[in-house]
């Protein structure tokens, strides 16, 4: 993919935070808006290092950009379910945090629709668990904020 | 935000075991995963605009759920920019800045989008036509107004408020009535069962009417619904006294009165 890219004079070069170059079409880059913002501000010509995303990544969102553009509604609709069954859970967390820093607006809406799927219905100590997070409540305040939302525990799956 | 949303607790847990297969709960998530290509990622360092996209595609019923995961988290819950991301999501429909003539004043964020979400749930307006903001918002107002425990208004007032405030909005004198009963009775029903309510309906079954005439009379289905609130699910509350007060004033609206209002 990298190498039919860089047939083209006008490519734009990405560098990864892992050190591979990755040469894309301005089209493809301008989909993604912090990447269209660095073009604007620097010339094209330049390597635009990217120190949040990594290969692996980049080029996941590349598959996804490239294979959405296909002709009929159905055909993405089954290419983007594709994309996201291929996706192990660990790969779509980082993923994620990928789409989120560079901002590809498909992106932003078809991965968060997969995840909100993937908590719902689920104990707090779960949603702790899938984010990474430190419950940074004292004890009191926990008790007290979950004193007031007891109902919600209804019907929760534990898991 | 009010108690509204308890009774619709939703269930698309399906497909989820699938996922929780391949995830293993105590794996560091924080981990170099060089199988997966990954390189030093923590996924609690997600931008706030990521979390709201992901939080306002879950349903309402989570979202209290998900503000006590941890301060952040709840912060997010209390932001202008979660709620008017909310509202844009979920009723692409309402205008941006959505204006209005009346008593009733403009809201922010967070009451659009449960006036919104009340007229949608509890009023029963169907999304596909016309989920009206105004009607959710005078229920928030009636609410807010009848809770108030220093000197609540007559509840005479209110409804006159109400109906101005239709008619401000360029209903007719027939379709307001019906909309500020629809609203009363609402909001009646989904008042919870607490002293303070049992209170509040005594005072509204003890309130002389004031004379008005149409659209300001009140509608009998309202008063109805207070004396068999009262007399039903409040029966436990009532001394000897209140109840024999309380019956009086409902034979003097109401002949015949049910069977089952009688016997203390």
């Amino acid at each position: 993919m990298a190498e039919k890219a860089s047939e083209s004079s006008n490519s734009i070069s990405l560098n990864t935070v892992d050190g591979k170059i990755f040469k894309v079409s301005p089209t493809i880059a301008n989909q993604m808006q912090t990447i269209q913002s660095l073009i604007k501000a620097y010339d094209s010509s330049r390597v635009i290092s990217l120190p949040h995303v990594n290969a692996f990544h980049l080029s996941k969102i590349i598959e996804y950009l490239e294979g959405k553009s296909a002709t009929t509604v159905s055909a993405v609709k089954e290419f983007e379910a594709q994309f996201m069954k291929d996706l192990s859970l660990k790969q779509l967390k980082g993923l994620l945090i990928a789409v989120g820093y560079l901002k590809v607006n498909e992106l932003l809406e078809l991965m968060p629709k997969t995840v909100a799927k993937l908590i719902e219905n689920k104990s707090v100590e779960f949603l702790r668990k899938f984010f990474g997070i430190v419950n940074d409540f004292t004890p009191s305040e926990e008790a007290k904020i979950r004193e007031e939302i007891a109902w919600a525990f209804d019907g929760v799956d534990e898991d | 935000m009010g108690s509204h949303y308890s009774y619709i607790v939703t269930s698309y847990c399906n497909s989820i075991h699938i996922f929780n297969t391949r995830f293993d709960l105590n794996n560091k998530m924080m981990s170099i995963g060089k199988e997966d290509g990954l390189t030093l990622t923590d996924i609690s360092k997600l931008p706030e605009h990521v979390l709201i996209e992901i939080f306002i595609r879950t349903s309402v019923s989570e979202w209290r759920h998900i503000s006590c995961v941890n301060k952040h988290w709840s912060f997010i819950f209390h932001s202008q920019s979660f709620w008017q991301a909310a509202l844009f999501f979920t009723y692409p429909f309402a205008l941006p800045s959505n204006t209005w003539p009346g008593p009733i004043p403009l809201p922010d964020s967070p009451k659009r989008f449960m006036a919104l979400y009340i007229s949608e749930h509890i009023l029963a307006c169907d999304p596909q036509i016309q989920v009206e903001e105004i009607v959710g918002q005078t229920y928030l107002f009636l609410k807010e107004q009848l809770q108030l425990s220093i000197m609540p208004p007559h509840s005479g007032i209110l409804h006159g408020t109400i109906i101005d405030q239709f008619i401000a909005c360029g209903k007719c004198r027939d379709i307001a009535h019906e909309l500020a009963s629809l609203i009363w009775l609402a909001v009646l029903d989904n008042l919870e069962e607490n002293q303070h309510t049992f209170y509040l309906l005594k005072r509204l079954a003890q309130e002389g009417d004031i004379f008005l005439p149409y659209p300001y009379s009140r509608s009998v289905k309202v008063q109805w619904r207070v004396f068999e609130k009262l007399f039903t699910d409040f029966r436990d509350c009532f001394n000897h006294v209140d109840y024999y007060d309380i019956l009086a004033s409902a034979k003097s609206r109401f002949h015949p009165i049910p069977s089952a209002w009688l016997g203390y």
